[in-house]
């Protein structure tokens, strides 16, 4: 029990913030194509895949709100973006049997279109002309990809932190030998 | 699940979405000084020492990820820039060829303004042309203009191509015309002859094409006539006012430099060695002098 407190806390103390920082100082430079990964929501999906939505939200509204400040948004944009992104992820994440890498990166992949679409949308709703289409250019494919590239070891790597472990593999039942009716006979 | 955990997050999700829409507005609401943006503006500030520090120790990972990136994108890059390359050297002959067109161009039109040679061309109109053909063997006699008597080119027009700053020289007389283009013989054709003169001494004779390729003599200089060395020889402009004919060339025209004078004891005349100014297998755009009024050839 100490083990799963202690990892949550050192993702949403140390991981969230420090992603926050990457996510504005070097994420940019990153980019594939013309996307940049979304490093705040992989670690806000890694937390809600592993812990549930509450945790999600609350690191999803922590993050955002800390984007939002930083990088100068309104503020209460972001927060409200990745905050449902991370309700939605934990939600996602209760129905997936753990790790499910594959279904993991899926979702990254999903969540970091919708947010690149949300936030347009937000935008647009501000008074921003252009934000809109503008989200769904290249970008909506490029960065869901990149994010996905950068996921595989940073998934990994708060699934360690957060003590995850893959369930045993599941025992399929192995049907008894039948006996062959000439073998019987020969041995009657 | 318990149902109370569930309205427990629906909850916790509700106050959460309440508090964004509830920042958003009053971020919104409040002036550029507001206590909110006020409050942005110092987290701001408090965090340029903590982002430098992760600039910097992210600086290294960048680099790299730049590096690997640059190495994967480095064969596209340089199709791209070989092709870019291919495309700048096309424009650059391009332009280089303007640019000498242009220069042959500005020397042409500044011989017609020159007062040496402007006086000389008062019974002329100077029609501009390019050469569209010249033989390919070394030595060739003959070009193709693609000016003919459309543009009011006749048999016989002397044909004129740029020296430098502003003098030009002769290369040939018109051959043959077509509605658009016309054939120049050039000076060292075997059929050319023309009336020239040495005005530094007076002295008249006829420039005919030598005995080496590319090569012209003067022929039937009176030996009284001191002809020297670097003489500068042009054409004659002769005209007989008893037949009432006059050479189609006006006079004064630069043909050649005297390089070498044969003055045989035994020999009624001189004939001198004259290498012609413009380079014959070199030159692109010329002057046609046609004449204003119909002369004679």
């Amino acid at each position: 029990m100490s083990r799963r407190i202690a990892g949550s806390a050192v993702v949403l103390c140390l991981a969230v913030p420090l992603s926050v920082l990457l996510q504005l100082a070097v994420a940019s430079d990153l980019s594939l194509v013309a996307g940049a990964p979304d490093l705040v929501l992989i670690v806000v999906c890694g937390l809600a895949l592993a812990r549930g939505p509450e945790l999600g939200c609350v690191a999803g509204f922590g993050a955002g709100l800390a984007l939002d400040a930083l990088a100068e948004h309104a503020l209460g944009r972001d927060a409200l973006i990745y905050c449902l992104a991370g309700y939605c992820l934990g939600l996602a994440g209760e129905k997936l049997r753990p790790p499910a890498q594959v279904r993991s990166l899926l979702l990254i992949a999903l969540a970091t279109a919708l947010v690149r679409i949300a936030e347009g949308g937000i935008a647009f709703l501000l008074g921003s002309d252009g934000a809109f289409g503008r989200a769904f250019g290249v970008k909506l494919v490029a960065a869901p990809a990149a994010s996905v590239l950068f996921a595989i070891p940073l998934l990994a790597l708060l699934r360690w932190v957060l003590g995850v472990k893959a369930p045993p593999r599941r025992q399929f039942p192995v049907p008894d030998p039948v006996l062959e009716t000439d073998d019987v006979a020969a041995t009657a | 699940m318990t149902i109370d955990r569930v309205i427990r997050r629906r909850i916790l999700l509700g106050l959460l979405i309440a508090a964004s829409f509830g920042l958003l507005t009053a971020w919104y609401r409040e002036v550029d000084n507001g206590p909110l943006h006020r409050a942005q503006a110092s987290v701001t500030d408090a965090s340029v020492p903590v982002s430098a520090a992760v600039q910097r120790v992210a600086r290294p990972f960048r680099d790299l990820w730049e590096w690997g990136r640059g190495l994967a994108n480095a064969r596209d890059e340089a199709q791209r820039l070989q092709k870019i390359n291919q495309q700048n050297a096309i424009e650059i002959a391009r332009m280089q060829q303007a640019l000498a067109d242009k220069t042959d161009y500005r020397t042409l039109l500044a011989f017609t303004k020159n007062p040496r040679f402007s006086g000389l061309l008062t019974a002329f109109t100077p029609r501009g042309a390019d050469v569209i053909e010249r033989p390919v063997e070394p030595d060739a006699v003959r070009v193709l203009i693609d000016a003919g008597s459309a543009e009011g080119v006749a048999k016989n027009d002397a044909v004129v191509a740029g020296l430098d700053r502003d003098r030009a020289a002769l290369v040939g007389i018109v051959a043959r015309v077509n509605a658009h283009s016309s054939m120049v013989t050039l000076l060292t054709s075997p059929d050319f002859a023309v009336g020239a003169a040495v005005p530094a001494h007076q002295a008249n004779g006829i420039v005919r094409p030598g005995s080496d390729p590319g090569s012209l003599e003067l022929d039937d200089v009176q030996k009284r006539y001191a002809v020297q060395v670097n003489d500068v020889v042009s054409t004659s402009g002769w005209q007989d006012q008893a037949l009432g004919v006059k050479s189609r060339l006006p006079a004064g025209l630069p043909i050649g430099v005297a390089t070498q004078v044969n003055d045989p004891g035994d020999a009624l005349v001189k004939v001198i060695q004259v290498t012609p100014l413009v380079d014959l297998d070199a030159f692109s755009h010329v002057l046609v002098l046609t004449s204003k009024a119909g002369a004679s050839p």
